[in-house]
């Protein structure tokens, strides 16, 4: 009898001896399974918590079956993938490390051919970091930062670091700082993803090749960012609801050969802004309900808009700096101004007389910004009827929009 | 002062100025509204839009017209017609017969303003881009509009000895308002020291309450972006419950003030 009390004893001091997480199955033979698979192999993961972080180190294909989730412990990346073309598919990834000095993520891919679909993401830093790699596609994903965080402690959902050739598509993304953020980067086809209450929807820096296509940012403070970049192509996206006071919808700035075309600019504090832009062609674009149409911060040159529909802004253009005329039409074709008050007797679809914005008010606000509190007021009205501005000069302003 | 307000009722539904301002109005409203879906047809979720903008104008600027021409005329005809000599004859206070004459003249003015601007504004509300709440804060501001207004026309005719001087002096206290006021405070802001101006703007725009309104009715809806970055804290301060206090207390300071001033101008020409 003494003899089995001392056995029990005995093991249960064991029990309590080893690890808390000991015998959970799942949680502590997820590394060891990814590293026991053969190259090229499949590992599914059912239902149920598997505990990270954990690496991949060769190419192999990793599924979760719905409801299957990697949670991370806080500190570093939960996954990170070092093998070459890995694909990561229908996983949810949570409790990634906060530190962005180290480049935290929820997923860091740092080798090529990487494809992460399905995936959903939350409470990391990074949503997924791309370091130094190429080729990867990154489709279908959700992630979602904290709301509660202050934007400045946010990370960004997708941040590529060097390298390029990436797809981006069909993303969902919100609550980050930026939705997408190309550090340096090259050839990066970006499309159909949304982004909505961050900071900026997609972040170009120093970055070339980059194409925006179908893309969507709402209710954020600037719908695209576009920084030092080359070779830029901005087509059919919608940036909407940028209401922030700093809000734009589009903003470039130091950029050279950028094509602009077929967005709609809606409901925005500033529509698009330039500072900096160097062969530029803007047409196209439907930019509507803004409180700028188009803002002039700084310089440029050799860009044209063409073709472009602005249409009930408070303002179409503006900015400090006077437009060079040469800038609103490309070919004698100009755009479509809704408040262009001149006729088309010849019905050639262009006015007779060239469009010339009404804003005196700018003028007034060059010599004190506090006067914008007069936007709208009848004394507005009054100085615009006793003097139009010639900043603006549309020689060829279209009678009917292009745009859809 | 019931008994003022019906008799006052009834005279203005049958002045053709009244029916004259609701043609107007209507005609304006409509055709700015027709324009609007013809132009900007199917497009929805807008901030404060140029469209809305400029009804918002026409409100501003004919509302305050409506309003002291035909109160300041009204009280100014009372005067040279005999029909406040004969008022006087019975006990009613100053204050009873201004705020009698107030509230007929405030109803007759409503339903003129419902029928110019109410009846397209709602219509428009199917097919136009603008929200309901955009279309709310339009109507109220009209109605208020022509409290006040008509509270300060009463005060104006009051003090006028004909029906001429009556409507001269409206429309100068129009102009002033509506033009010459924001063109003076513009001039003036600019030689005032930085830590000054916002302050000091603040209090230029609450006295004059066509300002006031215009920019507290941006504000309540959210929309003060509209005025950029410089005006951040004033959108965070009025947009909510705070922003309608504030309004609600102004009103009532706009209304009784002009309705007290113009009682006690009468009561001054009694003696």
């Amino acid at each position: 009898m003494k003899g089995k009390r001392i056995i029990t004893v005995i093991i249960l001091f064991i029990f309590f001896l080893l690890p808390s997480n000991g015998f959970s199955a799942p949680d502590n033979t997820l590394q060891s399974r990814l590293d026991a698979v053969p190259e090229g192999g499949t590992i599914t993961l059912s239902s149920g918590q598997y505990v990270g972080p954990v690496v991949i180190n060769k190419s192999i294909t990793l599924k979760g079956e719905k409801g299957a989730q990697l949670i991370g412990n806080g500190t570093g990346s939960v996954l990170t993938i070092k093998g070459k073309n890995v694909t990561v598919e229908g996983l949810r990834i949570e409790k990634g490390g906060l530190n962005s000095g180290d480049g935290d993520a929820l997923i860091r891919v740092e080798a090529d051919g990487v494809v992460l679909k399905n995936n959903h993401m939350a409470k990391g830093y990074y949503g997924i970091h791309l370091v130094r790699c190429f080729n990867s596609q990154i489709i279908g994903n959700v992630i979602e930062g904290n709301e509660q965080d202050e934007i400045a402690d946010r990370g960004n959902g997708i941040q590529l670091t060097y390298g390029g050739n990436h797809v981006l598509k069909n993303n969902q993304i919100k609550f980050v700082q930026d939705g997408i953020y190309y550090d340096n980067t090259t050839g990066i086809q970006t499309e159909k993803n949304k982004v909505e209450n961050s900071r900026y929807g997609y972040h170009l820096m120093f970055s070339n090749k980059i194409s925006l296509l179908q893309n969507r940012t709402f209710n954020s403070i600037v719908g695209t960012m576009v920084m030092d970049a080359v070779d830029v192509q901005i087509k059919s996206n919608v940036f909407q609801g940028q209401r922030d006071p700093r809000g734009y919808g589009l903003f470039i700035y130091e950029t050279k050969d950028c094509e602009i075309e077929n967005n709609i600019l809606a409901d925005n504090t500033n529509g698009m802004a330039f500072d900096g832009a160097m062969n530029t062609l803007i047409s196209n674009n439907k930019v509507f309900g803004n409180d700028m149409g188009v803002k002039r911060v700084g310089d440029v040159i050799d860009s044209h808009f063409t073709g472009n529909a602005f249409i009930a802004n408070v303002r179409q253009v503006g900015g400090k700096k006077a437009w060079p005329e040469e800038v609103w039409h490309k070919d004698q074709k100009g755009n479509f101004w809704d408040d262009y008050q001149g006729v088309d007797l010849n019905q050639d679809g262009v006015g007779d007389s060239p469009y010339r914005m009404a804003d005196a008010m700018l003028r007034l606000m060059d010599l004190d910004p506090i006067l914008s509190i007069f936007y709208g007021s009848p004394v507005q009205q009054l100085l615009e009827w006793i003097g139009k501005d010639q900043r603006v000069i549309d020689p060829y302003p279209l009678q009917i929009s292009s745009t859809k | 002062m019931m008994a003022v307000a019906r008799y006052e009722w009834q005279t203005m539904l049958r002045n053709r100025w009244l029916a004259a301002f609701a043609l107007l109005f209507a005609i304006l409203s409509s055709g700015l509204f027709y324009w609007q879906y013809a132009i900007y047809q199917g497009e929805s979720g807008i901030g404060i839009s140029k469209p809305t903008s400029i009804l918002m104008n026409l409100v501003l600027q004919f509302v305050p017209l409506m309003s002291l021409i035909l109160s300041a005329q009204s009280i100014a005809g009372d005067k040279g017609d005999g029909m406040l000599a004969l008022l006087r004859s019975y006990q009613l206070s100053s204050l009873r017969y201004i705020t009698g004459k107030w509230l007929g003249l405030c109803a007759a003015m409503t339903l003129s303003f419902v029928i110019g601007i109410g009846i397209p504004l709602l219509i428009s509300l199917f097919f136009s881009s603008s929200s309901l709440l955009q279309l709310l804060t339009l109507f109220f501001e009209g109605i208020l509009l022509i409290g006040i207004f008509s509270a300060i026309g009463l005060w104006l005719g009051g003090r006028m000895k004909g029906r001429m001087g009556a409507i001269s002096s409206s429309l100068v206290v129009w102009f002033f308002l509506v033009f010459l006021y924001s063109m003076i405070v513009m001039i003036v802001i600019q030689y005032i020291p930085y830590l000054w101006k916002k302050p000091l703007l603040a209090g230029f725009l609450v006295l004059n309450p066509i300002e006031a309104i215009r920019i507290g009715s941006v504000f309540i809806q959210g929309q003060g972006e509209l005025y950029g970055a410089e005006f951040v804290n004033w959108q965070r301060t009025l947009s909510g419950w705070k922003g309608i206090g504030v309004a609600f207390g102004l009103s009532l300071f706009y209304l009784f003030t002009p309705i007290g001033m113009a009682a006690k101008s009468l009561k001054k020409g009694e003696r």
